[in-house]
């Protein structure tokens, strides 16, 4: 899969067909592996940090891909294929043990829904930043500011990952509600959903009323993502983790 | 246009001139202010009845919302119901969230006396401020309605209606825990704070069942550095007979695998007590391929001694607790005359008239010989209120994800 997404991202600068060739292909792969591992677990491979980065491995550039095509730009399919390898060698150089037991609470409907919408939300809001970023380190380096323009395709990924945020929020509220009795209970992995849910809501807000700052919006995109990514690894990092009942690795 | 605003304040005075950022963020640094007051002098909230919390949630948006349209042209009105209101309230919100998500709790109450900091005066202060902007700002959209405004309405008022549900909740919630033993009818739950809770029905456990996953095994290794001075390998594999698994540098047959073991008279041997222990013998190889050590692995239980293989001098193949896959209660439900016999299991709580009763936890020292279950007994009548925003928001994130994905959708 990494080796087919390299030259897909390799291609991709000089014959679009073959890159979107290889993409697929890598794409195809991820699947297949995400299939296996479900298969060989026995339960759906979504408990560890690592089993979601794998996910994410895949999702980041079957996304880029389909929001590409939809909006007709390759301005994804590059950054999409490199980040899709990023997390993928994370995960290859801590390889995290997998083993098929999976918890009482965990075993719910709700499991998949929750973990796949919030994975897609996480792909899209993690290119958006990345989209983002990339366009102000290009227009530092260039001495220009940043234009209006930079922040139109990060933007159309925040209005597809902001939704699907929102669904795996309230997703998150029905399945503790089901399992521990109440939909809500500010515990330290809650809170950070919600920060980072408040965190791209206040993008949302600030953008409506200054389209005309790119710089600032971007930069409220990369806070975004880094809350994010607080939520998604930081969190069991902090003196809060130990409270938290949302801890399933090993 | 905020340097023009801020220029007109400075000529006009702070609150005459045009209404911005600067004067939402006096207001939300005021409504800290004041909740920081209150939680000096009354440090623990007062926990109003349901009743009056419900009447007081319905006053603020009848009075909120009718302001909002009976003054919708004032600049004030514009202000509040605003985006840089908006702004700051969601920045003033997270920040004190943020507090909470990195501070303890326990730290929390040995220096300021919080509870928490969800449940504490500046945050309510906060969200208060956050919620006169959604309430007004919702009824000013709402109308006249307008199709165009639906995704809009939708979202604000969604989150508006979780919020106010939210505190309703936090006022109307009991929540206690039912301790049941095998065969002794209860019908007093104990609350939070250890305090006695009767309840309308009368509960008996007639059978508490407790299955595991199959063991697995892991190598310990004695590494100082390590925050317990050993590190861990942990094995994938369900132990089976004629399962060979790499752990480390260690290849681990397993020869036999006894589900339900005990150590009679220096043997292990299969038995039939629900305290019993799993144990596998097991062969281990070194990288080279040489036999290393073979022998009895045990996780042990409250009966049984635990039994671990040492290779070599800093390092033992162990067997961890095997993981309970489920657990259930079966238990009698004595209400209104009539007893019924209902089973309870996590993700699959029960009904029992306006109370929920939910599969918490167990003797986790006897495990399958648990002789009482614990059930959480919860009752919460701000839920649906709550359950209507969230299904608000749902439809109002349908209605943005189609309009994202719309080509040349708008914002």
């Amino acid at each position: 899969m990494m080796a087919l997404l390299l030259l897909a991202s390799a291609a991709y600068v000089k014959n679009r067909r073959a890159g979107d060739a290889l993409m697929l292909a890598g794409i195809a792969c991820g699947a297949g592996l995400l299939g296996y591992l479900w298969v060989t677990l026995g339960r759906p491979p979504m408990r560890t940090l690592g089993e979601t980065r794998w996910w994410y491995a895949v999702l980041v550039p079957a996304l880029g891909f389909v929001i590409g095509w939809r909006f007709r730009t390759r301005a994804l399919a590059i950054p999409a294929c490199l980040m899709g390898c990023l997390f993928a060698a994370i995960d290859m150089a801590h390889p995290e043990a997998m083993d098929k037991t999976l918890m009482p609470a965990l075993q719910s409907p709700w499991f998949v829904p929750h973990v796949v919408v919030y994975m897609l939300a996480y792909s899209a809001l993690g290119l958006s930043s990345l989209l983002g970023a990339w366009a102000g380190v290009q227009r530092y380096f260039r001495h220009q500011p940043v234009a209006v323009a930079d922040v139109d395709l990060p933007h159309r990924l925040v209005m597809v990952g902001f939704p699907l945020l929102s669904c795996g929020l309230i997703f998150g509220a029905f399945w503790a509600k089901e399992a521990w009795g109440h939909y809500w209970s500010w515990d330290p992995k809650e809170t950070w959903a919600f920060l980072t849910w408040a965190a791209y809501l206040l993008y949302l807000h600030v953008r409506t009323r200054h389209a005309l700052k790119p710089a600032l919006n971007l930069a409220l995109l990369v806070v975004g993502f880094g809350v994010l990514m607080m939520c998604w690894f930081g969190v069991n990092y902090l003196p809060t983790a130990r409270e938290s009942v949302h801890t399933y690795s090993q | 246009m905020e340097q023009s605003e801020e220029t007109n304040a400075r000529r006009a005075g702070f609150w005459e001139g045009s209404l911005g950022y600067p004067q939402a963020v006096a207001v939300a640094l005021a409504a800290f202010a004041v909740g920081i007051v209150y939680q000096w002098r009354i440090p623990r909230m007062p926990q109003v009845p349901f009743s009056i919390a419900a009447g007081i949630c319905a006053a603020f948006v009848v009075i909120v919302g009718f302001a909002s349209l009976r003054w919708r042209r004032t600049r004030v009105m514009e202000w509040i119901t605003g985006i840089p209101f908006a702004v700051v309230s969601i920045v003033g919100v997270m920040l004190l969230a943020a507090v909470g998500a990195a501070v303890p709790e326990a730290t929390l109450r040995a220096r300021f006396g919080m509870q928490s900091a969800y449940s504490s005066w500046p945050f309510a202060m906060m969200l208060f401020v956050m919620l006169t902007n959604l309430v007004g700002v919702s009824a000013r959209r709402m109308w006249p309605l307008s199709f165009r405004n639906v995704r809009f309405t939708l979202n604000h008022l969604g989150l508006a209606v979780t919020l106010i549900g939210g505190v309703m909740s936090a006022a109307g919630l009991e929540r206690s825990n039912l301790v049941l033993e095998l065969g002794h009818p209860t019908a007093m739950a104990e609350a939070v704070d250890g305090k006695p809770v009767p309840l309308p029905f009368q509960a008996t456990l007639r059978q508490f069942r407790l299955a595991s996953f199959p063991p697995t095994l892991a190598l310990a290794e004695s590494d100082p550095k390590a925050p317990d001075g050993a590190r861990i390998t942990a094995g994938e594999q369900f132990a089976k007979p004629g399962l060979t698994e790499r752990i480390g540098p260690y290849s681990v047959k397993v020869l036999e695998y006894l589900p339900r073991a005990a150590k009679v008279g220096g043997v292990w041997r299969a038995v039939n007590f629900p305290t019993a222990a799993p144990a596998v013998r097991v062969e281990v190889s070194d990288a080279a391929g040489h036999p290393a050590a073979a022998g009895w692995v045990s996780s042990g239980s409250v009966d049984t001694e635990s039994a671990f293989l040492p290779l070599g001098e800093d390092r033992a193949l162990f067997m961890p607790p095997p993981r309970p896959r489920e657990f259930r209660s079966t238990v009698a439900i004595f209400r209104d005359g009539r007893t019924e016999v209902r089973e309870i299991r996590v993700n699959q709580p029960i009904s029992v008239g306006p109370y929920r009763l939910y599969q918490l936890s167990y003797d986790e020292k006897m495990g399958a010989a648990s002789e009482f279950s614990v059930i959480e007994v919860v009752r919460d009548r701000g839920l649906p209120v709550v359950y209507a925003g969230l299904f608000m928001l749902l439809a109002g994130a349908a209605l943005f994800l189609w309009e994202g994905a719309r080509e040349g959708g708008s914002e």
